[in-house]
């Protein structure tokens, strides 16, 4: 029985040291924990890329700029009945329905994927902001654009759910300000006023004002801020404020820091130097299908004989005749169209009257504001340019009857090649500003500050919400019920007015 | 064979020691045949009742013996045959013996070892060979319906896919409720693998590695006693597989079993979709009502149509009416040309056999299996070697080594644009799939060759004829499963084992969009390639003792310990601007960022076990089992889990030992507890296996342009552990007169600490955290009942019921109440079940107007119709899981021929037809295809209908979600129809060559009556448990397949 022994006293060998308890504790290999994060300033950085790749995520950026948009009075969703089929993308914001949970497919329901990705850019700066006296040396700026990107993300949202400040007073409805780094305590905050909400968003770009080192205009720096701080504080009617910020982003108003008229017709897919901050997106992180220049562009031309100037530039065209001629054609959604009121507003000359083609009186023209760099959705998208600071700017002026503000909105007019105006009012520069900046986010916001109606006039325009009154409830999203349903300080009356029951 | 006959014969002859010779006697003879076949039963035991006299049948199976003359009965018994007592007659005997009725004393794979059925005292079902036959790839989708407290959804036919098990319905909310795979005693996964699959809204399916053929049985364990011993796995049911083997016997010959099937497989049924002149009047017609003239609603309809599918610009007038010499030139009906016949071919050999004290079993096996679906399809190559020695007589030890390689196309699935079953549902007839001129020729290209047409509304640049071709979604798994073992016996009864196996799975994936259309194009065409590995292994220790004392008491009791880990390791690479059709990454000049990672598991449990039994009438047992993971903080990583089970057998006591008419009555009553944490186990998610850790993840995600970042993906949880279940189970099996038989089990499962994903307010960043909140209570009837109707005579047909009824319920959510769950449109309510679906009630269709309407309550409770969807009151309107189901077989033989007849019921529970809503947009999605339903849209003041209005981009939510869609699920599907012909032994040479050949036709998923008035395909599966979908997956096809069995 001498092998059975050997073989026992392997067996009990084998029973007794198969195992140490040690075995159950792993850690991932990928992944950093709370603690190791913030211990370099490498891995902090991370933190920062993940709160702007956030802030990038196309169902936020892509659908809250373009919704900004397309629930104004200028640009619409074509209706799917010529060539280009909608998909259900951006048509349901265009037509005003949203409900505040998803009910079938997202397209109706856009206010929750805005608020997750919007609060989990927020999530993410917040850690940085709340550790601060724990970084390692040399995170200053990390720090200080942290605070720029919540700041960026608060006044986003502040956009899309809130009513305006303007109207609504200091006792209006704001945001929910979350200001630590997400924990499962449910330590969640209640819906602020809009005094609290704005002053803080001031507070935050003050802090990345004073704090940013980068110069780099793909990230918040010291430039940028001082022109979104200047937007914040147009937002509240602070003009004496909106003025200072808007000359520190910008040091002349005489056009000579603005883009060429061919800079502005390149398409815009490429930070130049009249953009301060533009959101960088490289073939890894495109949103293809989902990106902004996929809804804008179709081509830049009908043919290569209808450029820009041209007799033929902005005349009608088939689909088929687009396929087989336009010049880079590269389709990705393609469903915005510009109604033809809006592209009456430009002169003959103006260089950003870009709209070449059209298939159909009723769909609307095309736009090539947007283009991508070979690839579709591989583009820059503006986040703010120096533009802006004009515009804001001149109305600041135009609001202390100071006559130096025709001679502003001149110099931006003149340097497009639009229309001079012969006169500064708000509405002239309400005019300029559609003219400036749509499709970069503005529509809304403007109608809502200003407090005007929404007017679509025109048969392009397919929907039944063709007028609103100036204030309405409509004119934001619902707050998403995932939010007030698990928000224990939230109640039901926290929601937005038009979705109460 | 004739030899092993006779051997046989010779045995019986030295063993049952034959007296004979006695005074008085007369001359008894006859014949002993089998009622099996027919064929003569060599070495029966016939024997003179009162007395030792007896005989052995020889090998035609004839007997003669001298009997008392006062004998009036005889003894007739053979091993596996029903003993049976006949009158002594004058003349030659024709005695047919019957086999043993199976229920009483099999033997039950259960955990860590066996048990015999009669004195088990937990629940489980054994399934043999012949119920696991099918012609899907792996074995789990053939137990629908097979098992009662089983349910199972295969919610893809999709060749190679996965299942849902639900065992004893589904305690768990957020972790999953799939059982625990053990496959010869060694725990395994049953986790999703392929990224490819997933990805495309698929799956792929781990157990279709194992070849079907090679299964023996199929054990489920149902109850704490049963189930226990597997801890903090055992929670949701253990499915215990058992693979094939030899067996040992002096000088057992070699057998050599042959298998072939061919099968087809086609749609039962499609969605019934409006044609192009119905399909364009319709949309012609909203645009007039739209108040469009008619020459603008013809451009906006092909427009929207993106296509004219009449041979003239101009078609219809301002009457709707075809202008002269109008006709139309397109009408593609798309689901017809994307679903297609679909061949399948599975062949098998195996060798078995042994000698004294070793026994062997190889297999190999081949199986390819097209799938209904454009380019999805599943090939598997496999081989099996199984060898077991008894080396010295205190030494055991031997092989189990499965390998197999399979390959799985998944056709992509859900909604994306590349899914041909969307776009078969979505595409309008009015869609030519070429490229065609305006009098629907098609337009060659320089080659004289047909162009398809990539032009739609739906998708654009898709078409799910040619892209499904075009584009690449390739699994390739490799796995090796093994187990070695030793086992020693040292004292009398005292036994060690110890086992090895390692199971090594391997994928490599491939995925490939064309340059040229569909997804390609926006990389210039695009190449991902995934390789992932996963090597897991176990060692599990055991001693086992057993002893009986005074033939009265028996006792078994094992203890041991196991070590299991999983090592899966991923690594990614891709690359776009790819060279030609060229599809490797050498041929691509621009890449995404490559990426690995690798994750660890590590489970260390000990674990024991005492049975006891006394007389065979009483059985108690008791396990313990204490599992450590690795996947919990430092202070949870520890659970005990335990169980006790008894059973009485009541038929054995005195007072009915000698009753006729009950040949088996036992009472079995069992409590314990188990765990889970399988939700935790999801590969797909790298992060689930640090569960209790704040993380943040470090992937392409989150950069931002070209610098690196991080995710905050997992909010810290140092509390989070194990869910545990309690289980309280009551039984009674039961047979009588020999004839009739079944059980009745109770069951009772409460299921507390569950991982709940307790909703977050989204302002955190997170929508939930999961946490151990909430609690359930799952509780049931199974019924199993079983009749040999007709026993005797040349047709015999015996029947097999069995019924589950199941329920439900959520008894705490951590304080939460009427918690909504969109993804599934469900509400978790306490009190409430899990599957509770919630949404609008469809109140019709305003007759003056023809708007959608829904029910309203306000704040009154009065309850009222509005036309406004987003002021609709969302209601309850039941559960997605059924009130009962089960199934129903029969077999039915005469002389050679067997036909078996398998239906599977569904009575009570609800599915919402999103496939339906899609095709009923009433014109919310212009351009996308309508049901014939449609045409029934509202169109004059009055009219009573169920179809609203059509209205162009109608933005009134009609076909949203509501019970507009939500149907009744009650149906009986006739799953499966098998005639088989087993050739007789009378045919000369060939009877001479093989043992046995069988022949057989077969049909599965044949046809299903529903009770409601559902309209779209025959396999209502696809909705899966949850009863919800939106977007097709493969219907399970109709399969009709001829095979055949050969063995010699």
């Amino acid at each position: 029985m001498n092998t059975k022994n050997i073989l026992l006293i392997a067996l009990i060998a084998l029973i007794s040291n198969a195992c140490s308890d040690d075995d159950l504790f792993q850690v991932p290999a990928t992944s950093l924990s709370d603690e190791t994060i913030l211990t370099s300033k490498e891995t902090a950085n991370t933190v920062l890329m993940g709160a702007y790749a956030q802030t990038g995520d196309y169902r936020y950026l892509t659908i809250g700029e373009i919704s900004l948009d397309v629930m104004g009075n200028d640009i619409k969703i074509t209706d799917g009945a010529y060539g280009f089929s909608t998909y259900n993308w951006l048509m349901y914001a265009y037509n005003y329905i949203q409900y505040p949970r998803t009910v079938d497919g997202w397209w109706s329901a856009y206010a929750a994927y805005l608020w997750r990705y919007a609060y989990r850019a927020i999530d993410q700066a917040n850690l940085l902001i709340n550790n601060a006296d724990k970084l390692p040396a040399g995170c200053e700026d990390i720090v200080a654009q942290a605070y720029g990107i919540r700041a960026y993300n608060f006044l986003n949202l502040y956009h899309l759910f809130c009513p305006a400040y303007t109207a609504a007073g200091d006792a209006g409805q704001g945001l929910f300000l979350r200001l630590t780094s997400g924990s499962a305590d449910g330590n969640n905050v209640p819906r602020s006023n809009l005094r609290e909400s704005l002053s803080q968003i001031i507070a935050d770009f003050t802090y990345a004002y004073q704090n940013c080192t980068s110069t780099s205009n793909y990230f918040i720096n010291k430039t940028n801020t001082a022109l979104l701080l200047a937007r914040t504080y147009l937002d509240m009617g602070d003009y004496e404020n909106a003025q200072k910020y808007a000359e520190a982003a910008c040091a002349n108003f005489d056009g000579t820091n603005l883009m060429s008229k061919e800079e502005y017709q390149s398409g815009f897919n490429t930070a130049n130097s009249e953009w301060l901050w533009a959101f960088n997106f490289v073939p890894e992180t495109s949103n293809i299908y989902a990106s902004i220049p996929s809804f804008y562009h179709a081509a830049t031309f009908k043919d290569p004989a209808s450029t820009f100037g041209t007799e033929d530039y902005g005349s009608k065209v088939t689909y088929d005749y687009l396929a087989a001629n336009a010049v880079d054609w590269m389709t990705g959604y393609s469903t915005v169209r510009i109604t033809w009121s809006f592209a009456a507003l430009y002169g003959k000359d103006d260089c950003r009257a870009l709209f070449p083609f059209y298939i159909d009186e009723k769909d609307g023209l095309f736009t090539s504001k947007y283009s991508s760099k070979g690839s579709l959705g591989i583009a820059d998208y503006p986040m703010a340019r120096t533009a802006e600071a004009y515009l804001i700017e001149a109305e600041c002026l135009v609001r202390k009857n100071n006559p130096k503000a025709l001679e502003v909105l001149n110099a931006l007019q003149s340097k497009r090649g639009g229309t001079l105006s012969t006169e500064a009012s708000i509405d002239e520069v309400w005019k300029e500003r559609r003219r400036e900046l749509y499709g970069e986010g503005f529509a809304l916001p403007d109608i809502k500050r200003l407090q005007k109606p929404l007017e679509r006039t025109g048969d392009e325009h397919w929907t039944n919400v063709k007028n609103l009154p100036p204030n309405n409830p409509r004119m934001m999203f619902p707050i998403p019920l995932d939010e007030l349903d698990y928000n224990k300080n939230a109640t039901s009356a926290d929601q937005n007015e038009y979705w109460r029951n | 064979m004739k030899s092993m006959k006779k051997l046989i014969y010779l045995f019986f002859c030295l063993t049952t020691g034959i007296v004979t010779a006695f005074a008085q006697t007369a001359r008894v003879s006859g014949k002993v045949l089998s009622s099996d076949d027919g064929e003569p039963v060599i070495g029966a035991s016939v024997m003179v009742k009162g007395t030792t006299t007896g005989a052995v049948t020889d090998l035609d199976g004839k007997f003669t013996l001298n009997a008392p003359t006062s004998a009036k009965t005889l003894i007739v018994s053979f091993i596996g045959m029903a003993t049976k007592e006949v009158a002594i007659t004058s003349g030659v005997l024709n005695i047919v013996l019957a086999p043993e009725t199976k229920a009483i004393d099999e033997v039950l794979v259960v955990a860590y070892g066996t048990v015999k059925k009669s004195a088990f005292t937990g629940s489980a079902a054994l399934i043999g060979e012949e119920q696991i036959r099918t012609p899907a790839a792996s074995f789990d989708k053939s137990l629908a319906g097979q098992v009662a407290g089983v349910q199972v959804i295969s919610s893809s036919g999709q060749p190679g896919s996965a299942s849902s098990f639900r065992i004893r319905g589904s305690g768990s909310l957020s972790a999953s409720n799939e059982p625990l795979y053990v496959i010869d005693g060694v725990a395994t996964t049953s986790m999703e693998y392929s990224e490819v699959a997933e990805d495309q809204s698929s799956s792929s399916n781990i157990l279709s590695s194992i070849n079907p053929s090679d299964i023996e049985s199929v054990t489920v364990l149902k109850d704490a006693a049963a189930a226990a011993l597997y801890g903090s796995r055992a929670a949701n049911g253990v499915i215990v597989i058992t693979t094939k083997s030899g067996k040992a016997g002096k000088n057992e010959k070699a057998k050599v079993s042959l298998s072939a099937r061919y099968s087809w497989g086609t749609l039962a049924k499609a969605y019934e979709t409006v044609n192009s002149a119905q399909y364009y009047k319709h949309l012609f017609t909203g645009y007039m009502n739209a108040g469009r003239d008619a020459e603008e609603a013809n451009k906006l309809t092909q427009g929207a149509i993106t296509h004219n599918p009449w041979n003239v610009a101009q078609p219809l007038d301002a009457q709707g009416n075809p202008v002269a010499g109008a006709s139309i030139v397109v009408d593609n009906n798309w689901q017809d040309a994307v679903f297609k016949t679909a061949p399948s071919q599975d062949y098998n050999v195996n060798v078995n056999g042994g000698s004294e004290h070793t026994d062997y079993f190889f297999s190999a096996g081949y199986t390819n299996q097209e799938g209904i679906a454009p380019a999805g399809n599943f090939k598997r190559y496999s081989g099996k070697a199984n060898i077991n020695t008894q080396a010295t007589p205190w030494f055991k030890t031997g092989v189990n080594i499965t390998f197999s390689h399979s390959i799985q196309n998944t056709t992509v699935a859900g909604s994306a644009g590349a899914a041909p079953l969307n776009n078969a549902l979505t595409f309008t007839n009015a869609v030519p799939v070429y490229v065609v001129d305006s009098q629907g020729k098609p337009v060659l290209d320089e080659n004289n060759r047909k162009q398809f047409n990539f032009t739609n509304p739906v998708n654009l640049d898709f078409n799910p004829l040619a892209i499904p071709y075009m584009d690449t979604h390739l699994t390739k798994f490799y796995r090796v499963l093994a187990s070695t073992y030793a086992s020693v016996s040292i004292l009398d009864g005292l036994n060690l084992k110890t086992v090895f196996s390692p199971d090594y799975i391997s994928t490599d994936e491939h995925r490939y969009w064309n340059k040229h259309h569909g997804n390609g194009p926006a990389y210039n065409g695009r190449l991902d390639k995934y390789h992932h590995t996963d090597l897991q292994y176990t060692s599990t220790n055991t001693a086992t003792y057993s002893k009986t004392i005074d033939l009265l008491h028996s006792i078994n009791a094992m203890a041991g310990m196991e070590y299991w880990q999983s090592t899966y390791e991923t690594l990614y690479a891709g690359g776009r601007d790819l060279l030609g059709e060229m599809q490797e990454l050498a041929a691509a000049s621009g890449s995404f960022s490559p990426s690995s990672n690798t994750t660890r598991e590590v489970l260390i449990s000990y674990l024991g076990r005492l049975e006891y039994a006394y007389a065979d009438k009483y059985n108690l047992s008791a396990s313990l089992r204490s599992d450590g993971s690795s996947i919990f903080g430092s202070g949870t990583k520890w659970g005990t889990f335990w169980s006790a089970g008894a059973s009485w057998r009541i038929n054995q006591e005195d007072f009915l030992k000698d009753n006729e008419t009950i040949d088996n009555l036992k009472l079995r009553l069992s409590y314990g507890t188990s765990g889970n944490k399988s939700g935790l186990e999801r590969l797909s998610n790298d992060l689930v296996r640090y569960a209790h850790l704040g993380l943040w993840t470090v992937s392409s995600d989150y950069m931002y342009g070209n610098n690196a970042g991080a995710g905050h993906t997992q909010l810290a949880n140092a509390l989070l552990s194990w869910e545990k279940q309690a289980m309280f189970n009551v039984g009674l099996d039961f047979s009588f007169f020999k004839r009739f038989y079944g059980s009745l089990d109770y069951f009772s499962k409460t299921s507390d600490g569950l991982l709940y994903d307790y909703p977050l307010a989204l302002s955190n960043g997170f929508n939930n955290i999961t946490l151990n909140a909430a609690q359930t209570v799952n509780y049931g009837v199974e019924l199993e009942l079983g009749a040999h109707i007709l026993a005797s005579g040349p047709l015999k047909w015996s029947a097999n019921l069995n019924a589950s009824i199941i329920r439900d319920r959520i008894d705490d959510l951590h304080g939460d109440d009427n918690v909504e769950m969109t993804t599934y449109q469900k509400i978790w309510c306490v009190g409430g079940s899990q599957y509770e679906f919630n949404m609008p009630t469809w109140a019709g269709v305003d007759p003056q107007n023809g708007d959608a309407l829904w029910y309203v309550t306000d704040k009154e409770g009065n309850r009222t119709t509005t036309n406004q969807y987003s002021k609709a009151t969302k209601e309850k309107q039941g559960r997605s899981t059924p009130d009962i189901y089960g199934g129903f077989t029969n077999k039915l033989s005469y002389r050679n021929f067997d036909l078996s007849l398998q239906l599977n019921y569904t009575i009570g529970g609800q599915f919402y037809d999103g496939l339906y809503s899609t095709i009923m947009h009433d014109g919310a999605k212009m351009g996308s295809n309508l049901h014939i339903d449609a045409l029934k849209a509202w169109s004059a003041p009055g009219q009573s209908t169920d179809v609203p209005r059509f209205v162009t981009n109608n933005p009134s939510g009609a076909n949203s979600l509501s019970t507009r869609f939500l149907y009744d699920a009650t149906h009986f599907k006739v799953k499966n129809i098998t005639l088989s012909y087993t050739l007789p032994h009378t045919l000369g040479v060939f009877s001479r060559t093989f043992s046995n050949a069988r022949i057989y036709a077969s049909i599965d998923n044949l046809y299903t009556i529903f009770a409601d008035d559902y309209k779209g395909y025959d396999d209502i599966d696809i909705y899966g448990i949850q009863g919800y979908r939106m977007y097709p997956a493969t219907p399970a096809p109709r399969t009709f397949s001829l095979g055949a069995n050969l063995t010699f």
